[in-house]
């Protein structure tokens, strides 16, 4: 068990190491630098000199190991699209952010997602697996920045100010915007939350209906054991392994951050870091993202296999 | 088994009370005194009838506390770096650090200049500083100048666009390591006297000098908290103008209060403005529409919404000129009537009528509302310079013209690609020019978009043919449209050369007599344009609209856009 760990953690380095490597030489690939996109009339005299003074005009080998001499030391450098703030300090603001936002709309999607699962198993082709079946279509289908829209007009425009109106109070029951409090975090969560509400009642589903049909759930009932029981007891456990698997690899991706969720809610979060950094040619930025995220999914995934022989001990890891 | 469910349960227990706890530090209570958390208060006494139901409740808001707030959006983080250049230009700029003048209505207005005289070849200029002060209560002084030019020229501190600086004696020099930066023409006489020496007459100096690149800093407190940590947060900047960074979240709230030392405080009619960080103009229309900001701008697509919730859309041109410029080395493109025939075939009242909703058709390069001699604007005192008709029958036989002198037998032999950028501005307006040159020259028209940074690498390696791009004046003078044409430059990537342009442009920049001085820039643009070295579309325009407790807001052509300077809340 300690030398998988250790194997695991020195493979999960290598695999950062890669992915940092390849994400710097592609970056660099793209054309531009990080001054041409904001200013068109830039001579080729001014682009030399801040070419130089940043470095950038020596062979990209040299650039490369600079980076890499600079991140062992823990400097990431200072960002050019963001005004020159330090990567590490945007990082270490808006990350809690966007993992606020994920966690929610994890919890949220999680439970819902699982017990729509279990219900419409539980009521095959009755009017609640449809529902659970319609769900899902819409959570997948409906483009996130959509749903917002249209809830972010109804309940956040129509409805809140409604109640305003008929009330004669500046309650705004749903806020429109901005990360505030937990009223504001309500739809945007939810939104986010739709895609893992949708995917997890069809897995849940799924998997329940296997597990239904398994032997020893007819041995169970042959013992006479309560149907509440053998649901919550044999059912559920055992259909939740497969979601747990999926849900490790979820995490990475809602926690991380996302870009139109976060610019339509103006949740001060990461998620457009990445997107904007790209499109700045914002190098420092864009490797400091990628390395802190591959960090991120990386161990989140050892974590995951880690936990998965933890809950069930069939699973043994390899030695 | 019962292990396992203990451990599951123990997983989901720890779930749960992360969650809870995040609860906790998710809540961001430390908004602005007047946001929208506060206790409602004495909203039922808002009886204006006039304004929608929305707006009125936010009155009891902004003016709870006696604080008199403006609430406006700006669509990402701003940057406050040391030459002041970024997305903060157009809306904080003008609010936070002052230049030794300023706009006032379209013309030239008080900046922290009493006074100033140029000799007699505008070669020279010299100013009288006023009694202001910077908000951490150092006085204003003409070091501040000396200081920020020469931090930035010689590497000190950070300077993404020397050539704004570049008509300052010896300022190419030392930006480029060939002179020391003790031979910058920019001098302290005394405190109160700052003396600027030029590389050449700048009869348009003022104006220049409202560009924030131009902006003095507080040596003492750079020093201090170090240079390269200037603008980056709330408490490593400090202002000279109206009003001074309170408090920053990133991406998220910044607080401008009133800056006491600032010589003309007591005419600043509110006391606070909140500038939200809103990305997607969508939520910050909702925004306005519920009452909590106070300036808005937007597309054509949300104009019903703003009018049908009761507001006043206006429109404003923000001095920018969109145009078509043409790969000259390209076979076809190198062709005089080639490009005239583009031109005279593209109809410029559908794209503005049609296809964008706003803005006016190009009769010239230079946008209308640019300054001219002082007391008229450019193209009032120079008038139309080409006349850009939409005539299909003339552009078919200009088109034949040229066929016949590159010795080709139809129209269908020519393919030209438009590059642009991914904006939605660019991506509807290359689409309708794609299609009316394919409909009425008969040529075949490609598109490709892609980001400014690798789209502006592609055209400065001319792998273009025609690149539709806008232009906008970063001062208010004429010669940043021109200036780039003079010679080989990126503003020039076609390679535009012509003695006769060259020649009007030198007689402008000798010329003392402010009137003749934009007569032969005038010159200078007709000559531009009659090669067709570039093809002017249409001067771009903007949606907004004002809540109706805010009054005296002004919109410009050059920064900042949105001017709040002479703004009050009722």
């Amino acid at each position: 068990m300690r030398r998988y760990i250790i194997k695991r953690i020195i493979l999960a380095f290598a695999t950062i190491f890669v992915v940092m490597t390849a994400t710097f030489f592609l970056m660099h690939a793209i054309p531009g630098t990080p001054f041409s996109g904001n200013n068109d009339s830039m001579s080729a005299e001014t682009l030399a000199v801040l070419m130089e003074k940043y470095g950038m005009d020596k062979p990209l080998y040299k650039q490369y190991l600079t980076y890499v001499w600079n991140i062992l030391h823990g400097d990431f450098g200072v960002s050019m699209s963001n005004g020159y703030r330090s990567v590490t300090e945007i990082i270490l603001t808006a990350f809690p952010v966007s993992a606020d936002l994920g966690i929610r709309a994890l919890i949220f999607g999680t439970i819902a997602g699982i017990l729509l699962g279990i219900e419409a198993a539980l009521h095959r082709n009755k009017p609640i697996d449809h529902i659970s079946t319609i769900t899902a279509i819409i959570g997948i289908s409906i483009p996130s920045f959509v749903l917002g829209t249209i809830l972010q007009t109804i309940l956040g425009l129509g409805l809140s100010g409604w109640v305003k109106a008929t009330f004669h109070t500046d309650y705004q029951l749903f806020p429109i915007a901005r990360w505030q409090s937990f009223r504001y975090t309500i739809i945007p969560s939810f939104v986010l939350g739709m895609g893992t509400v949708a995917s997890l009642a069809r897995l849940m589903r799924t998997s329940m209906l296997d597990v239904i049909n398994q032997d020893y759930i007819r041995t169970a009932k042959a013992k006479g054991i309560s149907r509440q029981q053998i649901i919550w007891k044999h059912e559920v456990r055992n259909a939740m392994m497969p979601v747990i698997t999926v849900l490790g690899r979820m995490i990475g991706g809602v926690v991380t951050g996302s870009y139109i969720i976060e610019s339509q809610f103006a949740i001060p979060g990461l998620g457009k870091y990445l997107v904007n950094s790209i499109t700045a040619r914002d190098y420092t930025m864009t490797m400091g993202l990628t390395v802190f995220y591959s960090i991120f999914i990386v161990f989140s995934m050892l974590l995951v296999d880690l936990l998965y022989s933890v809950i069930d001990p069939r699973v043994r890891l390899a030695k | 088994m019962k292990k396992i469910i203990n451990k599951t349960f123990a997983l989901i227990v720890t779930a749960a009370l992360s969650f809870s706890a995040l609860t906790a530090c998710g809540t961001y209570e430390s908004g602005p005194e007047t946001g929208n958390e506060s206790a409602p208060a004495a909203n039922a006494v808002s009886t204006d009838s006039a304004a929608p139901s929305d707006a009125a409740s936010t009155q009891a808001q902004s003016t709870e506390n006696g604080v008199k707030a403006i609430n406006i959006a700006i669509s990402s983080d701003p940057t406050f770096t040391f030459d002041a250049i970024g997305d903060s230009l157009m809306v904080t700029n003008g609010l936070l650090r002052e230049g030794l003048t300023r706009y006032a209505d379209g013309k030239l207005g008080d900046g922290l200049a009493e006074s100033y005289e140029h000799n007699d070849d505008y070669t020279q200029w010299t100013f009288k500083l006023r009694d202001s002060g910077w908000s951490n209560g150092e006085p204003v002084t003409a070091d501040d100048w000396v200081y920020a030019i020469g931090a930035m020229l010689d590497g000190t501190a950070q300077l993404s666009f020397a050539d704004f600086l570049y008509e300052i004696k010896n300022a190419r020099a030392i930006y480029t390591g060939e002179a020391d930066v003790s031979t910058l023409g920019v001098t302290a006489v005394d405190d109160k006297t700052l003396v600027f020496d030029l590389e050449y007459p700048v009869t348009y100096f003022p104006y220049l000098i409202t560009h924030p690149m131009h902006f003095g800093y507080d040596r003492e407190f750079s020093n201090e908290v170090g240079v390269e940590n200037i603008g980056t947060e709330a408490e490593y900047s400090i202002s000279n103008g109206p009003f001074y960074i309170d408090s920053w979240e990133h991406d998220n709230l910044l607080v401008f209060k009133k800056n006491e030392y600032y010589w003309n405080a007591d005419n600043i009619q509110y006391d606070q403005v909140n500038v939200y960080v809103i990305p997607d103009e969508a939520t910050q229309v909702n925004l306005f529409l519920n009452g909590e900001l106070d300036v808005v701008d937007f597309s054509y697509q949300r104009l019903s919404a703003i009018e049908g919730a009761g507001y006043t859309a206006q429109t404003y041109n923000n001095g920018r000129t969109a145009y078509l410029y043409y790969n000259l080395t390209n076979d076809y493109l190198g062709n005089k009537y080639i490009r005239q025939a583009i031109s005279a075939a593209i109809d410029r009242d559908a794209l503005v009528n049609g296809v964008l909703h706003v803005g006016s058709p190009a009769d010239g390069f230079i946008p209308v509302g640019l300054a001219g001699d002082g007391s008229k604007t450019f193209r009032e005192i120079v008038g139309p310079t080409l006349d850009y008709s939409y005539d299909v029958d003339n552009a078919k036989a200009l088109l034949q013209k040229g066929i016949d002198e590159l010795g080709l037998s139809d129209p269908k032999d020519i393919t030209i690609t438009i590059l642009t950028t991914n904006t939605d501005e660019f991506i509807a307006v290359s689409g309708a020019i794609q299609q009316l040159l394919s409909e009425n020259l008969g040529i075949n028209v490609e598109v490709e978009t892609s980001d400014s940074s690798a789209v502006r690498t592609r055209r400065n390696a001319f792998e273009y043919d025609l690149y539709l791009a806008s232009w906008g004046a970063d001062w208010d003078d004429a010669t940043n449209f021109l200036g780039g044409y003079e010679r080989d430059s990126s503003a020039n990537p076609a390679l535009f050369i012509n003695e006769d342009f060259n020649k009007a442009y030198h007689d402008a920049t000798y010329s003392t007599d402010l009137t003749e001085r934009v007569k032969f820039l005038g010159e200078a643009e007709k000559v531009l344009l009659e090669e067709e070295a570039i093809t002017p579309l249409y001067y771009t325009g903007h949606y907004y609209s004002v809540s109706n407790r805010v009054g005296g807001v002004l919109r410009r052509a050059v920064v900042p856009y949105l001017d709040l300077y002479y703004a009050t809340v009722n």
